[in-house]
């Protein structure tokens, strides 16, 4: 552990998408930020396996009968005015419209169908309009088969109706979260990955953040850390709240043209499944529900993911399990303080809780500005910066240029002409330029060019991209590994081990 | 941007790719592209350095590199214009084609034919849906054998294979000769995979332990691989209860079978038979895109690469006869149906009036089979699902077929009587 102290007028711990969020709309005004991640990538924390929606019209609602206990009353539970979340949510929905060409990162926008089974269903379906009128919801429209298959040929015959809401959106949130972070940092933020808050001391006047990384002086700290943020708080001794929750398990699926439009089917109470389709081409099917036991279990099992199997083909039967891509672990969290609405806090002078509760993605460009509004009546001053430069410098996927600049590109560099991963298309120069601006394991390979990440997964580019990493950063293939830490990838050159013996 | 109007083009150069060309050069053909996205010809035979290649075909036994050689010499005789480290990007309904490589950057190809031998991938982990957590040390059969025998690194120490496929049991054997430990191969069927003759020679004759009717039901680790967890499997596969065991291991490769790679011809509305994953073709191995052709591991994953050989000189020949407009087709057609007992069989339709080669592959082992192609009868001692089988019919014997507009396949034991015969 080394002995340096970093002073700055912020420190935000946690780099999910609250904590980047707040790095962005805090790097607008004059203030030293330095934002504490514990991974060497932002994002992947809870946010890395959110499925990425960015709740509009009726989402709400049809959570709220999700959550819904039973019993009697659930109209008059509709009926109650939104909560912070839910108005939270819908603000930062349109932020992340307006977002979207600043940051130039994508969200589509392919509406939601609720499916209905039977007359019971219909009703619903008849209440949630009720209320969406009611709450001035606009996009919402009731459908019998016909107008079903108008949307979603392929829709199981079994649905006689449904109901479809125009509104609901869908992002990559990791990668959304790496973009806010960019943006603060091209604006002078400091971006401080490996970076794990290990104790923190109050002093007069600011805080000693001790890490593994050395110590930060902080005058106001943010706790975003997502999963651990009851652990931080507790290092000041303001932990009056626990981090609690599910954990959930999902699948991807390749999207074959199967479905265009998020699917689900009509809400009862602790029931809900969606397949979501997503900015890239793949279906995510969501999620199964069962206690969150340990913070460090990412682990899938088969019963759930059997499970999970089975609802594809209920919505959609042509949808095959030949075209499975992968499943994985989140956890769906929630403050015990106050479980069904984010906790946003100022138990001690300069130090602020930002504890989201699931859905806590959509509301963060929302969350941040409040949570600046909040610093500024602690004290902080808020100038605001002349040369903020809203736009992410970001450079567009090679593959995805126009053929000219492709091939200026090529004639300037011929390793754009050499493409590396047969899936997304990704070039050797994007590779190499990835490591140069930090990419040290393959996982950040994989989100910050997509190489690896289509349906072979890996399966052929690996090893090119493990010798052009090895070249780039002038280290042996056995050094790399997939995560950091005890992940290497390659055990020893061939030969050794036989000699060994 | 740079436009090559050529005869014919065809994607990947590997062993399909490559008999393609020097066959539809030898029937006329002129000015022809042969597309590799590598860096040198021969697809998948340059990681196969065992041998067992060429049996059939030339009767000799070569490793997949000398097996390539022999070809790559024949066609760099010939002037087919052979463009390595070229990625084809898009095909489309109309036969064009965009590719990009360093020397033409992105480009586009109106080919009078194509022929696809893209070949095949591999089946990974998450598409067979293993549960457990996400360490370092998981890999696809066919990559370790990229890492070891291409690049030179051995990517564990201690190996569980799942799946007895080829590719599987001959790293096992590779891995175990590089002095590590295969802990076991596990297969969730009673039988292995691929070909006996790997079993014995690759598994039996180094004592690797083989765990039929078993599974991995769990993969532990955080940072790098630590263990597995197996289980037995009964005969619906499902896991039977409390036999489940640990096996401590840093790596485990993965041979779950291999998916032919068809996403171009997807993109231009080529038609797929779902169980099979390659494409829809008639007896000339053309698929329903007139002028388009699949050969090799991207029409159906071959056990032996000399069958793949052979489909690559007959789309070589039929795209030169469908160039100069000679590929004869019939008004009708005839559907072939798979009937009882059989997984898979091509072509799935016939059009022309020449002799027609079935490749058949059965649901499960069957002694003293008889297959029945229509009317047309061959007895077999055994076939099994792990190879396939290939019979001719004459025109004479589709006759009775055009009528009713189809031809039935199946196959089943030999009745008491006739087992004698
Ligand atoms: C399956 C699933 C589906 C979801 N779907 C949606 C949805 O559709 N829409 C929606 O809006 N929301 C959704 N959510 C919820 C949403 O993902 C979360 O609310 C949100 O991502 C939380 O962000 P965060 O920044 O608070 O937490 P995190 O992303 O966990 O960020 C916290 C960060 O702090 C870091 N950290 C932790 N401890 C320390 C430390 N000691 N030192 C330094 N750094 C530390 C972590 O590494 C992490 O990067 C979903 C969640 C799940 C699991
Ligand atoms: C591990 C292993 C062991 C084997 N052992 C034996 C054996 O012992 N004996 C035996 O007879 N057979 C064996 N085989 C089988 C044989 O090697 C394969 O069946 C044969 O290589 C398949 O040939 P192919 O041309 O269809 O495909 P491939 O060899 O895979 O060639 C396809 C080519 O297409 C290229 N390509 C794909 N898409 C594109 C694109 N979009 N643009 C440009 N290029 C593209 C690829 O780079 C590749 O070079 C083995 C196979 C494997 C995998």
């Amino acid at each position: 552990m080394s002995g340096r102290v970093t002073e700055t007028q912020v420190a935000i711990i946690g780099g999910g998408i609250i904590g980047a969020a707040v790095a962005r709309e805090l790097s607008k005004y004059k203030v030293d930020i330095c934002l504490l991640e514990k991974e060497n990538v932002c994002g992947f924390g809870i946010t890395k396996a959110c499925q990425g929606l960015v709740h509009g019209g009726i989402a709400y609602l049809s959570s709220r009968i999700v959550k819904f206990q039973g019993g009697k009353g659930l109209k008059d539970y509709l009926r109650h005015p939104f909560n912070l979340k839910e108005r939270m949510g819908n603000i930062g929905r349109e932020e992340y419209f307006a977002l979207a060409p600043l940051l130039r990162e994508e969200i589509i926008q392919p509406g939601r169908l609720m499916l209905a089974e039977n007359k019971e269903d219909l009703e619903m379906i008849d209440l949630i309009k009720e209320l969406a009128d009611l709450q001035g919801i606009r996009g919402i429209t009731v459908l019998d088969r016909k107008g079903l298959e108008e949307k979603e040929p392929l829709v199981h015959p079994k649905y006689i109706g449904g109901l479809f809401d125009a509104n609901e959106a869908v992002v990559l949130p990791t990668s959304w979260a790496i973009a806010f972070a960019e943006n603060a940092e091209q604006n002078g933020a400091h971006i401080i990955k490996e970076t794990e808050v290990k104790g923190i001391e109050e002093k007069k006047g600011y805080y000693l953040i001790k890490t593994n990384n050395g110590s930060f002086k902080a005058e106001y700290v943010i706790n975003a850390a997502g999963l651990f943020a009851d652990e931080i708080a507790d290092m000041v001794g303001t932990a009056d709240f626990a981090v609690s929750g599910w954990k959930t398990q999902l699948l991807i699926f390749e999207n074959r043209d199967y479905i265009h439009h998020l699917l689900c089917i009509v809400p009862h109470p602790q029931k809900g499944r969606l397949l979501i389709p997503t900015t890239h081409n793949s279906i995510v099917v969501a999620h199964t529900f069962e206690p969150m036991t340990n913070k460090e279990d990412r682990s899938t099992t088969k019963d759930k993911i059997d499970e999970l199997m089975t609802w594809p083909q209920d919505m959609v039967p042509a949808i095959s399990h030949k075209h499975l891509v992968s499943s994985f672990t989140g956890f769906l969290t929630f403050n015990t303080k106050n479980p069904s609405d984010h906790l946003l806090e100022c138990p001690k002078r300069g130090f602020i809780n930002a504890v989201v509760s699931a859905p806590g993605m959509a509301p963060a460009p929302a969350m941040a500005r409040e949570i600046a509004t909040m610093l500024a009546e602690q004290g902080l001053e808020l100038t605001t910066r002349s040369d903020f430069n809203p736009y992410r410098f970001k450079e567009p996927r090679f593959i995805e240029l126009p053929t000219a600049e492709k091939n200026a590109k090529i004639q300037a560099d011929p390793r754009f002409g050499h493409i590396v991963c047969r899936c997304e298309h990704v070039s050797e120069q994007e590779i190499r330029a990835a490591v140069r601006v930090g990419a040290r394991t393959l996982d950040e390979i994989k989100f910050e060019t997509l190489a690896g990440m289509g349906r072979c997964q890996g399966g052929f580019c690996t090893s090119r991209v493990l010798g052009i990493m090895a070249e780039e950063l002038g280290v042996s293939p056995l050094d790399l590994t997939k995560k950091g830490g005890g992940s290497y990838i390659l055990e020893s050159k061939t030969k050794e081990l036989r000699e060994a013996i | 941007m740079i436009t090559q109007t050529v005869d014919l083009a065809i994607i990947g150069a590997g062993p399909a790719g490559m008999a393609a060309a020097i066959s539809a050069k030898k029937y006329g053909l002129e000015n022809i592209l042969l597309l590799e996205r590598a860096e040198y010809p021969g697809g998948l035979l340059h990681q196969c350095i065992h041998n067992g290649f060429g049996l059939h075909y030339f009767k000799e036994d070569l490793t997949g590199p000398e097996y390539a050689e022999r070809f790559i010499n024949r066609l760099t005789s010939t002037n087919v214009k052979l463009c390595l480290d070229t990625m084809v990007t898009h095909l489309y309904p109309d036969r064009s084609m965009i590719a990009i490589n360093p020397e033409w950057g992105e480009f586009k190809i109106l080919p009078k034919a194509i022929i696809l031998a893209m070949g095949c991938r591999e089946k990974s982990r998450f598409s067979i849906g293993i549960p457990g957590s996400r360490p370092a040390g998981i890999f696809t059969a066919g990559l370790a054998q990229k890492l070891v025998n291409v690049d030179g690194y051995l990517p564990g120490k201690e190996f569980v294979i799942l799946g007895s496929g080829d590719i599987g049991m001959i790293m096992a054997r590779r891995v175990h000769l590089e002095g590590a430990t295969v802990k076991a191969v596990v297969e969730i069927m009673p039988h292995v995979g691929g070909l006996i003759r790997n079993e014995v020679q690759c598994l039996h004759d180094f004592d690797i332990p083989l765990l039929l009717e078993h599974t991995v039901t769990e993969i532990y680790g955080n940072d790098r691989v630590e263990g597995v967890k197996i289980a037995r499997v009964d005969t619906n596969q499902e896991i039977i209860k409390d036999t489940e065991q640990g096996i401590a291991c840093d790596c485990l490769l993965l041979s779950v079978g291999l998916i032919p790679e068809n996403e171009l011809s997807l993109e231009a509305g080529i038609e797929l038979d779902s169980q099979i994953g390659g494409p829809i073709v008639d007896e000339y191995l053309q698929t329903n895109i007139d002028g388009i052709f699949a050969a090799g591991n991207v029409l159906q994953v071959w056990d032996l690469v000399d069958n793949v050989t052979l489909d690559g000189e007959r789309t070589g020949a039929n795209a030169a006869k469908y160039a100069a407009g000679e590929l004869k087709i019939q008004p009708e057609e005839i559907t072939v149906v798979p009937g009882e007992n059989i997984r898979t069989v091509t072509p799935h339709r016939i059009v022309g009036a020449e002799k027609v080669e079935f490749a058949v592959r059965v649901q499960r082992p069957i002694e003293k089979a008889e297959l029945l192609v229509g009317d047309y009868r061959k007895k077999y001692r055994v076939m099994s699902p792990t190879e396939v089988v290939k019979v001719t019919l004459k025109p004479s014997d589709l006759d009775a077929c055009w009528e009713s507009g189809q031809i039935t396949v199946s196959c089943s034991e030999r009745r008491k009587e006739e087992t004698h015969g």
